[in-house]
């Protein structure tokens, strides 16, 4: 079996972290290949229901990046998403979700050495800790110990 | 069904090299609701995009994918080109496969499949995107300039130079602000009052400029291009129609122990003044509070020496309603006084004054006709001792902050003195000197080795009166710390500036953002210096921090031609990536809750109350948030708030946010 | 009790109220809601330590909205419902009239809003203990455990949405587990569907949770979901110092922020 290539997905607003992963390109910076950017606005208009999406469709990492405090394009935008993530953070927390396969960050127009770095370290991060396998186990040990019942009763 | 067109651009080699363009293209053609795809070697150039506008008249597209370049760099070019080949431009999206893949990965299978999920990615997007149409707001070309000092003067000017009317609004009953007080400016010397009274009575003779000084803005309504401001024109109690500024009221007045601002406090002023003889309008106004006939019912001497019959004293407040365009705050700052200072004196020793005070000492229009002599008994004093920061960037005083203009009005101030009196003694304490500035740090070098101004580096601690002279008790850090001790005759202290007391209200009124010191907030503090957080807006002068003359003046020209370009067409166009409140049938007419938490969490403050009514009876049926398009920038926070995803932003809509999150996750990467 | 019914008849009487929400006895040690329309109705009103309902959600009702004036007999919890609701622009078309029954069996009738704020500030109640000593037990497990606890937990959910149908803040027209476009939550009830609406349920109501505890007292297979709640308001306290049902102005601590405020996991 080939080795295991995570699949990280990278919430980025567009003025900051996207810029700096264009810098990244311009600059020819290499890292790994296994981000795929979704272009937001602002981090603020970052819903933490898309993060849960991304895992419940097979991500096995997610990276959430913006402009660092002061510097949103929208004065306050990351501000408001910084909160909700404080938030969101503790209760994945509380649920025993493995917060470590989210990675908050932000990262400015003019970082593109850091944009890539960040990337290779979540993807050897994931790489280590392998799939993300919590969800699926979920609905089909649910769906196995109905069928169970069913058949005993 | 749609009917998507995907172009891959080779970008010469810049793609080509590391990613499998055919392939991509070719994987492209077989995703679900794209028509036709394609690779070509530079789709940015004018045979690129005419394959792009052939391909959706040939092929019937509904909507467009190039996958090239960052978006940052030809969005704008391929909507052109998806415009021109009859399709909304916001169907059209980029795909970055050069910046964010060929650039950074390697010749590998793995990098073309990123290209390609990335294409199919964007291609999801397009199948939810919706045509949408730029917004246009009609606009005023009526600017309103609030502050009739240095900064609101330059901008008036320039805008009405430019041909667009300006309504300009002072609070006091003269125009000129804190620059008129000033006696010689740095770094030039120049009288102050000579550079300035000549715009002060441009302003008033401009056809374009509508002059209200004792007036205040009451509120601010609306939006960039279509503001609406109430204005309380404030009862001077002198018909100023009538009144030829003759001066025979002011002569005649009787109450005339009323401290002169203008003077700060060094003269005394009658209860009906004209604030200073250049004053503009040159009409006077009665000060009510101090006033025989307002507070005792007796005098009326005014009105029976005016010889225009222009005195009212039934006059009343009257509130105008303007409507304009755009926006200059010029509401200037305020100085801390001598009374912030408990370690000298709380204000209580005569001969401790501010800058202010000493600039109309300093003054050839000030109460001793710019002799510099001692408040309290009038001597010429031999000795001065000047204190820089005080108040400033000091934090236990709650000042963080240095005040900019400290430095160089101090060298300025012993200069003066020296140039006046070439034997008189002038110290200065100081903890820096922050002299940056066209032939500023010059202009303190002279102060020190021209006109021998003792700088000493330190502070003082205290000051206290012993007879007859001041007690300046402070160190010298420079001499290993050691005391000095100075019997001054006079000492001036550079105390902070600091906002308007009102400037918090103001603030309030415009709906702009303040820092913690009640400074107003520009929108980006590199990018967008003069621009508020509200469209439309600006900032010019010491609102927004402590400024010098030469800043003011360059930040009001700013302004200014901001709301030039804004005015240069009737319309205003706009991006239609806005947020929008859903509405559908009633009696739900929209699934928004009207908790109105939203408010709060908008930038820009363009989410508003909105009360849906019944359209016979008026009744109330529910009320909901409502997004003003012309103030939405569409950052997409109240999207993400909304718990019952109420809002939603056009071009980044959660249909297109959630499809692209699942098209990318469904292939192995 | 005569007290409270006196007072009600009075209200009744003299037009402050066309309806009456509040407790009467039931065949179960805990008393149940009932609405009491018309004076004669009065004598089954009844007030124990017992009423725990928080009888503020059915004043989103349109049909108790249509009696227009409204009495509600309010425990403590229902009392911070109250003032948070305010804070939230709700029940502007409604004429409502809030009575309590303090510590020392007196009737309280509230002649505003900004009393009922005086009365919660001065009687804000603390976390429950009970909460506390479950919290702090699941966070003595590993994350492994908790997962395998609430993931188990979850399981059972079957989706009936009592916790929503119960909670006073629960008030959208439209919830976002009925918005099908785009589709967020898995409508059938799988343990990751039942995962991302009590995760939601619980980002929601972050700041807003008054504590009732009312959704894990509702839910027919016993999970405890008022805990994720409970949790997020103490730990809003802790980082931001904010209070749901405190303040009528509202203290929200996710439509504001501070420009330091402070994380430890941002890279």
């Amino acid at each position: 079996m080939s080795e295991f290539e995570p699949k990280i997905v990278a919430f980025v607003c567009n003025w900051c972290t996207y810029a700096g992963a264009d810098l990244a390109g311009t600059s020819r910076t290499q890292y790994a290949s296994n981000v795929r950017i979704v272009r937001f606005p602002c981090t603020g208009r970052i819903d933490f229901m898309l993060l849960m999406k991304a895992f419940e469709n097979g991500a096995d990492g997610v990276i959430v990046s913006g402009c660092h405090p002061n510097d949103c394009h929208y004065t306050s935008g990351n501000f408001h998403a910084r909160r909700r993530w404080i938030v969101f953070r503790s209760i994945l927390d509380l649920i025993g979700f493995d917060t470590d396969r989210i990675t908050f960050s932000w990262v400015s127009a003019a970082e593109g050495k850091k944009w890539a770095n960040l990337v290779d370290e979540v993807t050897d991060k994931i790489k280590a800790k392998g799939p993300f396998t919590d969800l699926d186990k979920l609905d089909g040990v649910q769906l196995k110990e109905l069928y169970d019942e069913a058949i005993t009763k | 069904m749609a009917r998507i067109g995907v172009f891959i651009c080779h970008c010469g080699e810049n793609i080509s090299a590391t990613v499998d363009v055919a392939k991509v293209a070719e994987e492209a053609a077989k995703m679900p609701g794209v028509a036709y795809a394609m690779d070509y070697k530079y789709m940015c150039s004018d045979p690129g995009q005419t394959k792009i506008i052939e391909a959706i008249k040939e092929h019937k597209l509904t909507g467009i994918v190039v996958g090239a370049c960052s978006p940052r760099m030809h969005e704008a070019t391929f909507r052109k080109a998806a415009e021109k080949g009859g399709i909304n431009p916001f169907l059209c999206e980029i795909a970055n496969l050069r910046e964010q893949v060929s650039w950074v990965h390697p010749r590998t299978e793995a990098t073309t499949r990123k290209a390609i999920d990335i294409v199919r990615t964007i291609v999801n997007k397009v199948s939810k995107d919706t045509p949408l149409f730029p917004i246009k707001v009609p606009v005023t070309k009526t600017a309103l300039v609030i502050g009739g000092g240095i900064a609101g003067i330059q901008a008036a000017l320039d805008i009405a130079n430019a041909g667009h009317q300006v309504i300009m609004v002072e609070k006091s009953p003269s125009i000129g602000g804190h620059m008129s007080q000033l006696s010689e400016t740095f770094p030039t010397l120049d009288c102050s009052q000579c550079i300035l009274t000549p715009r002060m009575v441009e302003v008033a003779q401009h056809p374009n400029i509508t002059l209200h000084t004792f007036a205040e803005v009451e509120s601010v309504s609306g939006f960039v291009g279509n503001f609406d401001v109430k204005v309380r024109l404030k009862a001077r109690s002198v018909d100023m129609s009538k009144c030829t500024g003759c001066g025979t009221c002011w002569q005649k007045c009787p109450s005339k122990k009323i401290p002169d601002e203008f003077n700060a406090g060094l003269s005394y002023r009658t209860a009906i003044y004209s604030p200073f003889p250049q004053a503009v309008p040159n009409k006077p106004v009665i000060d009510r509070a101090n006033c025989n006939y307002f507070q005792k019912g007796k005098c009326g001497i005014c009105k029976k020496v005016c010889p225009a019959g222009a005195i009212d004293y039934e006059m009343e407040d009257e509130i105008i309603d303007i409507k304009v365009g755009a926006i200059v705050t010029a509401t200037g700052f305020d100085i801390k006084h001598t009374d912030f200072f408990p370690e000298y004196g709380y204000g209580e020793f005569k001969d401790v004054i501010d800058g202010l005070q000493f600039e109309r000492l300093a003054s050839a229009s000030g109460p001793t006709s710019g002799e510099i002599r001692r408040p309290s008994d009038g001597k010429i004093p031999e000795k001065i001792v000047f204190l820089a920061c005080s108040g400033s960037r000091d934090k236990a005083k709650g000042i963080e902050y240095c005040s900019k203009i400290c430095c160089m009005y101090t060298a300025k101030h012993a200069m003066l003195y020296k140039h006046k009196h070439h034997e008189g003694n002038a110290y200065v304490f100081y903890m820096d000197i922050r002299s940056a500035g066209k032939n500023y740090d010059e202009f303190v070098r002279r102060a020190i080795e021209e006109d021998d101004v003792h700088y000493i580096r330190g502070r003082v601690s205290r000051i206290y009166e012993k007879d007859g002279k001041l007690i300046v008790k402070g160190v010298d850090t420079l001499m290993n710390a050691e005391p000095v001790e100075i019997e001054a005759d006079m000492v001036v202290l550079a105390t902070a500036v600091v906002a308007n007391p009102d400037a918090e209200s103001v603030a309030q009124k415009m709906h702009i953002s303040y820092d913690k010191h009640h400074f107003f907030a520009e929108a980006h503090p590199k990018l967008r210096p003069v621009e508020t957080n509200t469209a439309g807006i600006m900032l010019a002068g010491a609102c927004q921090t402590a400024k010098d003359i030469p800043d003011t003046v360059s930040q009001a020209s700013a302004a200014a031609s901001k709301i030039m370009g804004l005015f240069s067409s009737d319309e205003m166009t706009r991006e239609p990536v806005v947020a929008v409140v859903n509405r559908c049938m009633p009696p739900l007419f929209t699934t928004c809750t009207g908790c109105l938490l939203c408010l709060e969490v908008c930038p820009y403050h363009a989410i508003e109350r909105e009360e849906i009514k019944d359209r016979r009876t008026g009744e109330i049926l529910k009320v909901a948030a409502k997004v003003n398009a012309g103030l939405c920038q569409g950052c997409g926070t109240c999207v993400a708030f909304c718990r019952n995803k109420s809002i939603d932003l056009q071009g980044f809509s959660n249909q297109q946010m959630l499809s692209e999150v699942v098209a990318l996750l469904n292939k192995p990467f | 009790m005569k007290l409270l019914q006196n007072k009600v008849a009075e209200l009744f009487e003299n037009g402050t109220i066309n309806l009456m929400i509040g407790f009467k006895e039931a065949l179960t040690k805990q008393p149940v809601p009932c609405f009491i329309e018309k004076a004669s109705e009065i004598e089954q009103l009844i007030y124990t330590k017992d009423c725990k309902n928080n009888l503020s959600v059915y004043l989103h009702k349109p049909e108790v909205k249509q009696a227009g004036k409204i009495g509600i007999l309010a425990n403590i919890a229902t009392l911070r419902a109250l003032v948070q609701l305010t804070s939230e622009n709700q029940f502007w078309d409604i004429e409502k009239t809030v009575l309590t029954v303090n510590d020392k069996e007196e009737v309280i009738v509230f002649s505003d809003m900004e009393e009922v704020e005086a009365y919660v500030q001065a009687n804000f109640p603390e976390f429950s203990e009970e909460d506390l000593k479950l919290l702090d037990y699941l966070e003595s497990l590993s994350r492994e455990d908790r997962w395998k606890y609430w993931t188990e937990q979850f399981s059972a959910c079957i989706k009936c949405y009592a916790c929503r149908a119960v909670c006073p803040m629960c008030y959208c027209p439209q919830c976002t587990v009925e918005c099908n476009q785009p589709q967020w939550i898995k409508t059938s009830a799988q343990t990751t569907g039942n995962l991302e609406w009590h995760i939601m349920r619980a980002m929601h109501l972050a700041g807003r949770c008054i504590n009732c505890g009312e959704c894990g007292r509702i839910c027919p297979v016993g999970i405890p979901v008022h805990l994720l709640t409970v949790k997020m308001n103490q730990d809003l306290f802790k980082e931001f110092g904010t209070k749901s049902g405190f303040a009528l102005k509202g203290d929200y601590a996710l439509n504001s922020f501070k420009p330091d405020d402070k994380e430890g996991f941002i890279k």
